[in-house]
């Protein structure tokens, strides 16, 4: 997985754990926290049996024990079975609040009916349904004590049922039952109402907090995005990648359903798919948008953002049926301009028919922006790659066609002599002729390295060259040379040795100084080829027990056009740009060359270049 | 060999070229088969076999002389080859040379003295 498919990768998981925070329901949020209370409940079974027992013995209360206790051991049960229950549904919660219910209303008889004081801890279980379930439940369970209350009160006013009278200050008279009642329900009424607005309220800021967040988090990934994309349209030189990448990232921070990018023909009345994502071969397939017959694509390339909210009924596309079989049902459809100028569109679709909002596009409308701005960066590049290549063809070319005939005609002077008697003048002459021939091929060849040297820098990209196969035919060559010539030619073994650089500036580099270190080592003379590596770098040294360079030279012939007087009287042809070539295509990969000689003991020359990294032999 | 001279095979497109080194060699005591083509080389090689061949390697196509080179190792050839390149000449890089137990390479243009020393090297030395 690469750095940037990390990066998305997270960048989603974000998202997804952002918007499942906005997606929450409530009732998982009541489950928590109902939960939390259910360990608490213990506090209620072991309060019952407390309390029956401080009433009873230290207030002097004339409780029967026995009841009181089964209530109290019978909350702790049934908290327990909810307690050992691993996963806690919202059933289980219903049903502990009605045995909650039933273990008060009995305890309520039990401790001397509704004028008890126990009866006001129905108010408990109000004011926690109003904070903790949906409004109406809060006035559900107030309304359903005031029912129990006003049951169990009728109840005791006829004699119905006697409950248990403790003979200890209860809240009412004997007879005010009535009274009794009223004040129990006003008393529900008012904390039902007091703690159902409050929690409203609550919850209310609490959703806008929400909201608030999630959006942030939507501008903030939105920024991150165009950020990101912004960077890879300036840097990147892949636009099939970068177009790739902003369709993506239309779609997934528009929640949208796909997106795709289509730009005009060379005719500019044709628009053909460039990159698409969330949409399926079938619907692609439709091919190339007329945009006379899309006023879609048409009102969009004149600067409008176009918003089809609703395909079935608007006229405006080119293909609708198309669309509606995709499953799509809205489109947002913004320009890309280039230099002021309409290049193409980007299409975003939705599943749902709805418009988007003016923040969607303003973002659509960066995307467009920055599309158009990678596209440019793509074509300024193409052309000038384009140019590049002509030139280089070019140059090729011209050496071609300077080059044959030019050998050819050095080849027939040398046969000249071999087709019959020559006078020495005539001779002479000949000679004289064939040395500038010779003269000439070396400025050909000079001009052609001179035009390899000179090829823009920004088409240049590092590759792995291995010296051994890359070196191969020039080594060969200069061997041959140096055997004919009786020099020694001796080089390293050249295996696993891998430079960061480009094969022919490569083979440029060393050619040239090989062939300078054989042509300017006379007869007996030895030329030596080292390798080694430095760190990061890998060195070669090419020494020669030639004619050398005097130290006021050394620099000089890296310079161009400058033949040094040695050279010069050794009789050997040359233009002498070779050196001046070879320090150019060192430097372009970041390398380095130098050259160690004092003249008259032959040459030392060292190039530095970038290694590359380990290297798979399989 | 024939009539006691050995028999060396040019091939080059370059009418010149041949021109030039038939004159060198014949009037050194060698016998000179002369190709235009790869292909002519081939049906030249098959009439009358030759002690040593000299092959240009761009000719019409771009690297005819490998393919060449290939061929003729393919058909079990004994007599050595050697390769004329020109400077920028573009070499299939899937190629090696040493693969193709090539003899020797050459750059354009081989003068006479080179030339036939390397003949007298390669066939008498």
């Amino acid at each position: 997985m690469t750095v940037a498919e990390v990066r998305t990768e997270s960048r989603t998981s974000l998202r997804n754990s952002i918007l499942r925070v906005d997606t929450i329901p409530l009732e998982r949020e009541l489950e928590e926290r109902l939960g939390f209370f259910v360990h608490l409940r213990w506090l209620a079974g072991a309060g019952i049996l407390v309390g029956a027992w401080v009433s009873i013995e230290i207030l002097g209360a004339d409780y029967s024990y026995v009841p009181l206790i089964l209530i109290g051991t019978g909350v702790l049960a049934y908290n327990g079975l909810c307690l050992s229950t691993r996963r806690v549904g919202a059933s289980h919660i219903y049903a502990q609040i009605a045995f909650d219910w039933v273990a008060l209303t009995a305890l309520v008889y039990y401790t001397g009916g509704v004028r008890s004081p126990v009866s006001l801890a129905y108010s408990f279980h109000i004011v926690l349904g109003a904070l903790l379930l949906p409004g109406v439940a809060a006035w559900l369970q107030a309304g359903t004590a005031s029912a129990v209350i006003g049951l169990m009160t009728t109840a005791e006013h006829f004699g119905w049922w006697l409950p248990i009278d403790g003979q200890i200050g209860l809240l009412f008279p004997a007879t005010a039952h009535l009274q009794c009642w009223a004040t129990l329900t006003a008393f529900f009424g008012i904390s039902a109402y007091l703690t159902g607005s409050i929690s409203s309220a609550l919850r209310r800021k609490e959703r806008a907090v929400a909201d608030s967040q999630t959006r942030l988090d939507l501008a903030y990934h939105e920024m991150e995005a165009l950020f990101e994309l912004g960077q890879i349209a300036h840097a990147s030189l892949n636009l099939e990648q970068v177009l790739r990448l902003i369709v993506r990232r239309a779609t997934e921070l528009m929640g949208a359903k796909g997106c795709s990018i289509g730009l005009l023909d060379h005719t500019g009345q044709f628009l053909e798919p460039s990159a698409s994502f969330g949409l399926s071969e079938a619907y692609l397939s439709k091919g190339s948008v007329d945009v006379q017959r899309s006023a879609m694509v048409a009102q969009a390339l004149a600067g409008e953002v176009v918003q089809v909210q609703d395909i079935a009924a608007d006229l405006r596309l080119q293909y609708p049926d198309r669309a509606r079989a995709e499953g799509i049902r809205a489109i947002v459809c913004v320009a890309l301009q280039l230099r002021s100028h309409p290049i193409g569109v980007i299409r975003v679709y939705a599943s749902k028919s709805a418009p988007a909002g003016d923040r969607q596009v303003a973002f659509l409308r960066n995307l467009a922006n920055l599309a158009a701005v990678a596209i440019g960066s793509a074509r300024t590049y193409a052309e000038s790659e384009a140019l590049s290549d002509e030139r280089a063809w070019f140059a090729r070319t011209t050496h071609h066609q300077l080059q044959t005939p030019l050998a050819a005609m050095v080849g027939l002077l040398e046969a000249i002599p071999f087709a019959g008697d020559l006078t020495p003048e005539q001779r002479n002459l000949l000679l004289r002729a064939s040395h500038r021939g010779d003269e000439l091929l070396a400025l050909v060849r000079d001009l052609l390295d001179l035009a390899h040297a000179q090829r823009p820098s920004l088409h240049l990209v590092p590759q792995p060259v291995a010296l051994a196969g890359t070196l191969e035919t020039t080594l060969e060559i200069q061997r041959e040379r140096a055997g004919l010539k009786g020099v020694i030619l001796e080089v390293d073994d050249l295996f696993d040795i891998v430079v960061m650089a480009d094969a022919d500036d490569v083979t440029h580099i060393f050619a040239n100084l090989i062939d300078n270190a054989v042509k300017y080592t006379p007869s007996g003379g030895r030329v030596e080829v080292k390798v080694s590596r430095h760190g990061g770098l890998v060195g070669v040294e090419i020494t020669d027990t030639g004619i050398g360079v005097d130290e006021a030279d050394r620099e000089r012939v890296f310079r161009g056009f400058f033949r040094t007087e040695a050279a010069k009287a050794s009789g050997e042809k040359g233009t002498g740009v070779g050196l001046s070539i070879v320090r150019r295509l060192v430097q372009r990969w970041q390398g380095h060359v130098e050259l160690d000689s004092s003249g008259g003991s032959g040459c030392r020359f060292r190039v530095l270049l970038p290694a590359a990294e380990e290297v798979d032999h399989a | 060999m024939r009539e006691g001279k050995y028999v060396i095979l040019c091939i080059d497109d370059d009418p010149d070229i041949r021109e030039s080194m038939r004159i060198i060699l014949s009037t050194s005591g060698y016998i000179v088969n002369e190709a235009a083509s790869a292909e002519e080389g081939l049906r030249v090689v098959r009439r009358d076999p030759p002690d040593l061949i000299i092959v240009d390697l761009m000719m019409e196509e771009i690297d005819a002389g490998t393919s060449f080179v290939m061929q003729m190792k393919a058909r079990g050839n004994q007599a050595p080859i050697y390769l004329l390149s020109s400077a920028g000449d573009m070499l299939r890089d899937t190629i090696s040379f040493s693969d193709l137990g090539l003899a020797g390479v050459f750059q354009k243009p081989l003068n006479s003295k080179t030339l036939l020393g390397l003949l007298q090297e390669k066939l008498m030395g």
